[in-house]
């Protein structure tokens, strides 16, 4: 077994970021052990495939009719037979709603290993390579250990009281799952001779028929895989001030997300909803609006990078949570801070 | 129509973790309940019995604990409890927690089996779609809607970005997310009949079930704790200034 | 010895804080200011059936054990004590009697419907001359063809001018004293009976208290509530215990949702640099009251296991209802000074549950009539 496969996954005409952030530690992992890192690409992404020269050693499109559109049956088929065929030590995906089909399917097929939510990877000995790991170090410096070393991964569990790094041997097989944003899409040069293999063999139907999809605007798409998150909570009051939330996160190229107060009372939609039951997210920089930071709520945000938290109460929770406090009525800090926004970055 | 809703049995949002002193366990305090998706389940199926006179079971697997959750689906109305109760299972790998589960479920055939999306502890996600892999059934995660039909069910379920309607044939197996069903507070009846219940109990031998390897654990760690929080000072316009300030030069955000 | 719950109980605990939590929890604050019967959250919570926990399992009961009532009482307890109160008074006082002495039809009309939430029940001993001392009772009973005339006024009666039926303490002969005292069942809509003046209370706000009056009120002999003629108080006496140790287990309730404030409180709140609860005087106080709630529950629960067994733990019960009720007086006021000038404010809850815990020093007897009691029977060695 060697070398690394990277699920990438595209939304519309573009790849995830955390498809390049997946390609560039497969590449700087792969660099000090050996192996190839296999771009793997299947049914509607196989057209972008372009975009992936030179950040892999090799790109594998599956190109069966079946997969497109996305069917979990078809793909788990697809991706059980290519994975069986190349035998990687590991197959990286990024997390999201796609991944969470197939990952445990493609493991129980296998007999391989899964793991959801993880924030870093690296060579077992190695520096830590993820940016949002806890020990969240010096990007790039993974390497360092021979062929055949095991990989370390890790991930929050316990709604990320406790962090805990698994041990991959290098016989094993891993399926893991990558929260966004957890490493540098900069941290291992590309440049790397990509060849492209397309493979056609035939895969089973989906059992599950598509009756409607509805796919949101592009708002919508953008919580879990935003850079910037800015969330509204109680201290928002109603959906007349939610204007202000997106005035920021339009300033700041994020999305908005909403605290279950607001979705149990029924002022926001559930899908947009950041916390233990509804979205996790992990951006680079979190801005909490009147948000209190129950602990539902700090389930979902509390890998992201930079935490801010506007509140007008300083006794609020969130405050422990985040690294920049503002004590003050949201509403009108929030108009303050987006013109700050706009004139910083025009 | 028998439905089974997989429960499994986590710790408190609010119990305490601690990592031991060398990093190789974690302590976690004995506050236990039902997954909160689980019991989004359990209303679920108990929905079906309501309006299709389902026959109901729950299914869970655990090492020496579980009852809580039972007792719990059973208060709420889940007529039949049945744990994999098996010391192997105690920090087992995802795959053998599915195979267990998978085996119980075979003993006698379902029409649906509904999950949790997720459990709160390690929110992973796995179990589910692992289970219907192993049982060869369709499945369609994050169940928001549900619809009976003659030998299908018809899903609502989130997608990254939207939702989408999707036909299973049965026997399927569905994950639920928040929005598919709001759980009943279970009324005293049921709470009494959920404190006399037996529990069948059967194990990883009976049920023939392979377990997968562990995957070791190099160490566990506490969050490493955000520094200390900066707190900014000032009037609205002032504090976003320098909160903005902060977020390019210092943070290195912006 | 076991000290410990046994494992159904503890589900049983559990279960029932969780329903608390969901359901009463997010409306304490709301009842308190509003100060109204929240009758949607009664319907609601009445549903499940709780009412009739004490009762046999023919009425809708689950013929529950003493111990098991009081981990109902202290779990409810912990969110509103003015609901709590409602709830309790439908659960215990307000309903035994008609249960014990009632016959089927009035079984079938009052006490089936009181324990599925439909009838609001109450019991009437206070007047305004008499509290504790109820052989000063002035409601008279006067017997006439067929059954009995009441008059009088009857006050600081829990859930009074909402209750669909009373049972009332009346006296048929005001020269015998206690030997002549009965419980009447009066239903709402009798000719002569009416709500008087509801009462403005410090706390225990949302439940509805008040008086209630009797003006030649007649009721059908079958409304004697009792096998014999005045033995109301020894009727009243079979659930004493009971009563007493109710109430200090909702003083429990209370007292653990204060404490928990409390700790939440010191861990967060930041002075001179450093969380509060790393000050030795801040701890001390979590150690004392931490000290004496364990002291107090095993009080409790003691008592209540003793009148499981059958036996009649007057000395026990008593000790039980002033201790856990004195502990959370305490607890309170701590809380209150944890907090400092935020235990003043309406925006937390301390405040609250100062005011709450207050009526808890009156209701299922005074300190001072139980401490009396207590001396005599200690020093009067009747035991």
């Amino acid at each position: 077994m060697s070398g690394l496969y990277v699920i990438c996954e595209a939304r519309g005409e573009e790849f995830r970021p955390a498809t390049y952030e997946l390609l560039a530690v497969a590449r700087a992992i792969t660099a000090a052990t050996d192996g190839e890192v296999t771009a793997v690409v299947a049914g509607p992404e196989v057209a972008l495939k372009s975009k992936l020269e030179g950040l892999a050693h090799r790109v594998l499109a599956l190109t069966a009719p079946e997969l497109t559109p996305f069917s979990a049956d078809s793909w788990v088929d697809a991706l059980a037979t290519a994975i069986e065929a190349g035998s990687p030590r590991a197959v990286l995906f990024g997390e999201g709603g796609r991944t969470r089909e197939v990952m445990p399917r493609l493991a129980a097929r296998l007999g391989a290993w899964a793991l959801s939510n993880c924030v870093d990877l690296r060579v077992s000995g190695a520096a830590a390579a993820g940016a949002g790991s806890v020990e969240a170090g010096d990007s790039g410096a993974t390497g360092g250990a021979a062929d055949g070393a095991a990989l370390e991964v890790s991930r929050p569990v316990y709604g990320g009281k406790a962090y805990v790094t698994n041990l991959v041997p290098a016989d094993g097989l891993l399926l893991a799952a990558f929260r966004p944003h957890s490493f540098d899409a900069g941290m291992a040069p590309a440049g790397l001779t990509t060849a492209v293999e397309e493979v056609a063999a035939p895969v089973a139907a989906s059992r599950v028929e598509l009756v409607e999809r509805r796919e949101g605007g592009p708002r919508k798409a953008d919580l879990t895989e935003a850079a910037v998150v800015v969330t509204g909570g109680r201290g928002m009051k109603g959906p007349e001030n939610f204007g202000l939330l997106e005035d920021l996160a339009a300033a700041l190229e994020g999305a908005v997300g909403y605290s279950r107060a607001l979705v149990d009372a029924g002022l926001a939609e559930h899908a947009f909803q950041v916390g233990k039951s509804g979205k996790t997210v992990s951006p680079t920089l979190y801005i909490a609006c009147g948000v209190s930071g129950a602990i539902h709520h700090i389930m979902g945000m509390d890998t992201a990078k930079v935490v801010v938290a506007i509140n007008i109460d300083p006794t609020a929770p969130i405050f422990e949570y985040a690294d920049y406090g503002v004590v003050g009525d949201v509403l009108q800090v929030l108009p303050a801070l987006t013109e700050q926004v706009r004139a910083a970055t025009s | 129509m028998r439905v089974v809703v997989l429960v499994k049995e986590v710790p408190d949002l609010e119990a305490a973790v601690k990592v031991t002193g060398d990093g190789s366990g974690l302590e976690v305090e004995k506050r236990r309940g039902l997954n909160f998706f689980d019991e989004i389940a359990v209303e679920a199926a108990l929905k079906l019995k309501e309006s299709h006179g389902a026959v109901t079971t729950a299914v869970g697997a655990s090492a020496g604990a579980g009852v809580e959750a039972m007792r719990r689906a059973v208060a709420m109305g889940i007529e039949t409890p049945l744990l994999v109760d098996d010391p192997a299972l105690d920090g087992a790998d995802s795959l053998t927690v599915a195979r267990a589960l998978a085996a119980a479920i075979a003993l006698e055939p379902a029409d649906l089996v509904i999950a949790g999306k997720q459990a709160t502890d390690d929110e992973a996600g796995l179990v589910g779609p692992m289970v219907a892999e192993i049982l060869g059934l369709p499945c369609a995660t994050r169940a928001i809607g549900l619809e009976v039909e003659d030998g299908f069910v018809l899903v609502t379920r989130e997608i990254d970005g939207g939702e989408e309607v999707v036909r299973l044939p049965l026997p399927a197996l569905i994950t639920a997310e928040k929005g598919l069903a709001e759980p009943r507070v279970p009324g005293m009846a049921g709470t009494m009949k959920a404190m006399k219940v037996q529990i069948e109990r059967t194990d990883l031998a009976t049920l023939g079930v392979q377990a997968h390897p562990v995957l070791p654990v190099a160490a566990y760690r506490t969050v490493g704790k955000r520094p200390p929080v900066k707190m900014i000072e000032g009037e609205p316009a002032d504090a976003a200034a320098e909160l903005v300030r902060l977020l390019r030069q210092e943070a290195k955000v912006l | 010895m076991d000290f410990r719950l046994t494992e159904e109980q503890e589900f049983f605990q559990r279960t029932v804080a969780d329903t608390v939590d969901r359901m009463i929890m997010p409306h304490v604050e709301h009842i308190d200011e509003s100060d109204e019967f929240p009758m949607e959250l009664w319907k609601e919570f009445t549903s499940l059936g709780y009412l009739g926990l004490r009762y046999p399992e023919e009425l809708g009961g689950m013929a529950a054990d003493t111990v098991t009532s009081m981990i109902f009482y202290e779990e409810l307890s912990r969110a509103s004590i003015g609901f709590a109160q409602s709830v309790i008074m439908n659960m215990l006082m307000g309903t035994h009697l008609v249960y014990r002495w009632g016959s089927d039809e009035i079984k079938e009309r009052c006490l089936l419907p009181a324990l599925r939430g439909e009838k609001i029940a109450t019991v009437c001993f206070t007047e305004d001359q008499s509290g504790s001392d109820l052989a000063g009772t002035r409601t008279s009973a006067k017997k006439v063809d067929g059954g009995w005339v009441l008059n009088g006024t009857k006050n600081w009666i829990t859930n009074g001018p909402l209750a669909d039926f009373a049972t009332v303490l009346a006296t048929t002969d005001p020269s015998k004293g206690m030997k002549a005292l009965n419980f009447f069942l009066v239903e709402k809509g009798t000719p002569g009976f009416s709500a008087g003046q509801v009462l403005h209370k410090l706390g225990c706000r949302g439940t509805v208290t008040g008086e209630l009056v009797f003006e030649d009120v007649f009721v059908p002999d079958e409304n004697l509530l009792g096998a014999e003629e005045g033995k109301g108080v020894v009727y009243l006496g079979e659930i004493l215990n009971e009563i007493r140790c109710m109430t200090g287990a909702m003083g429990m309730g209370l007292a653990r949702t204060a404490f928990d404030d409390g700790l939440d409180y010191a861990r967060k709140r930041v002075a001179f640099g450093k969380t509060i609860g790393e000050f030795q005087l801040i701890r001390s106080k979590f150690a004392e009251m931490a000290t004496e709630m364990e002291a107090a529950r095993l009080l409790l629960y003691k008592a209540a296991w003793m009148i499981d067994q059958g036996e009649q733990p007057k000395l026990e019960a008593a000790m039980a209802k002033m201790f856990c009720v004195e502990t959370c007086c305490k607890v309170v006021d701590e809380v209150t000074r944890i907090y400092g000038a935020n235990g003043f404010a309406h925006e937390y809850g301390p405040q609250r549950y100062f005011r709450d815990a207050r009526f808890l020093l009156y209701g299922g007897g005074t300190h001072e009539i139980l401490k009396n009691f207590l001396g005599k029977e200690i020093l009067g060695g009747k035991r």
